[in-house]
């Protein structure tokens, strides 16, 4: 019974750490609104004022007709 | 046979696209400035007797980011390097400045979603054709349908910073809604503190500032995780010099972006409401 019981607790233990490294590690690449993959160039996790925790994915795109980024905006 | 309406369509159909019928919010759609063709299609072979479904092809110009005739990545990569971020907040752009740094006079209609807020636009193809005509010259104001406030629930889902100083902010539904939609709403670069407007404008752009503080966009597309809750307002604005050719918004988001209508600018935005 007690080797049952400690059993459970190391899986259920292991199983929290796995979610909480894949939440760390990984965003959700399918959640809605989400860039495409080969469009980010870096990540910041950023906490705002209120505490809340986001992650900014830099991207390379730009609007379509900003393709010469230097002259993004000129309008 | 095709008919001459059928023979017509393929030539003007990026911007005659809505007006055959085309649900650009439909999951899956391609950008609307992509579009070359629409034609109608029943696939072949049905049995005899057999009514086969009727599609429509609608032929883009999207390709894999690896073809060689695509935008390069890697080149985007390099002139964004090279491309110095703006400074300051006085805004210097040109185009409709007028309407772009002014506030219309209306009282504020309340949405809780962005959805139906989307939906009580007009129609693009009535805005293109507008009596009297919307240009671009900096002295270009409002327009009756422009003159109106709104203020929406939202999610800001990606934002980045143009060269005339406005943050372009891309919002969105509650990521759990179906269909996905999203707008174009700037906090506009400042004008002249002289200006009536300056204070409202610029209360609202520093309270983007100071959220974001030093995580502020660049050039390019900064997009959010998870998408940040927003209540936001502003004056509405026809965006009038993407009405044809390329229309705003990140590749990744833009197909599902129906309208170039813009809150433009925004006079307040809450994070985390």
């Amino acid at each position: 019974m007690k080797k049952r019981q400690s059993k459970q607790v190391t899986r259920k233990a292991k199983a929290a750490t796995k979610h909480v490294g894949k939440r760390a590690e990984r965003p959700n690449e399918i959640r809605t609104g989400m860039p495409a993959k080969d469009s980010i160039v870096g990540e910041v996790l950023f906490k705002s004022p209120k505490g809340t925790k986001y992650r900014i994915l830099k991207t390379n795109e730009v609007d379509a007709y900003d393709v010469d980024p230097a002259k993004k905006g000129q309008t | 046979m095709a008919s001459k309406s059928s023979k017509k369509k393929p030539k003007a159909a990026a911007n005659q696209a809505t007006a055959q019928g085309l649900n650009l919010t439909r999951a899956g759609m391609p950008a609307l400035d992509s579009v070359v063709a629409i034609f109608p299609f029943v696939p072949s072979g049905a049995a005899a007797g057999v009514t086969r479904s009727k599609y429509r092809i609608i032929r883009t110009t999207e390709v894999d980011g690896y073809e060689a005739i695509a935008t390069s990545q890697g080149d985007i990569g390099v002139s964004l390097a090279a491309a110095a971020p703006p400074t300051g907040d006085k805004f210097q752009g040109t185009d409709r400045k007028a309407a772009k740094l002014s506030i219309a006079k209306k009282k504020a209609e309340i949405f809780t979603d962005l959805r139906p807020l989307i939906n009580s636009l007009t129609a693009e193809s009535l805005m293109v054709h507008h009596v009297p005509k919307i240009t671009k010259d900096s002295t270009m104001n409002r327009v009756d349908e422009e003159k109106r406030n709104v203020s929406v629930r939202a999610f800001l889902y990606a934002a980045s910073r143009e060269n005339d100083n406005d943050f372009h902010l891309i919002v969105g539904r509650d990521p759990k809604k179906t269909p996905e939609m999203y707008m174009t709403m700037e906090l506009s670069g400042l004008p002249p503190s002289s200006s009536a407007d300056f204070k409202k404008l610029k209360s609202a752009r520093d309270s983007y500032k100071t959220f974001f503080a030093d995580n502020l966009p660049g050039l390019s597309y900064d997009f959010y995780d998870p998408p940040i809750p927003i209540d936001v307002a502003g004056s509405l604005f026809f965006d009038v010099t993407h009405s044809s050719g390329q229309r705003p918004g990140p590749k990744s988001l833009k197909s599902r972006m129906p309208v170039i209508w813009e809150v433009h600018p925004i006079t307040t935005i809450t994070f985390e409401p």
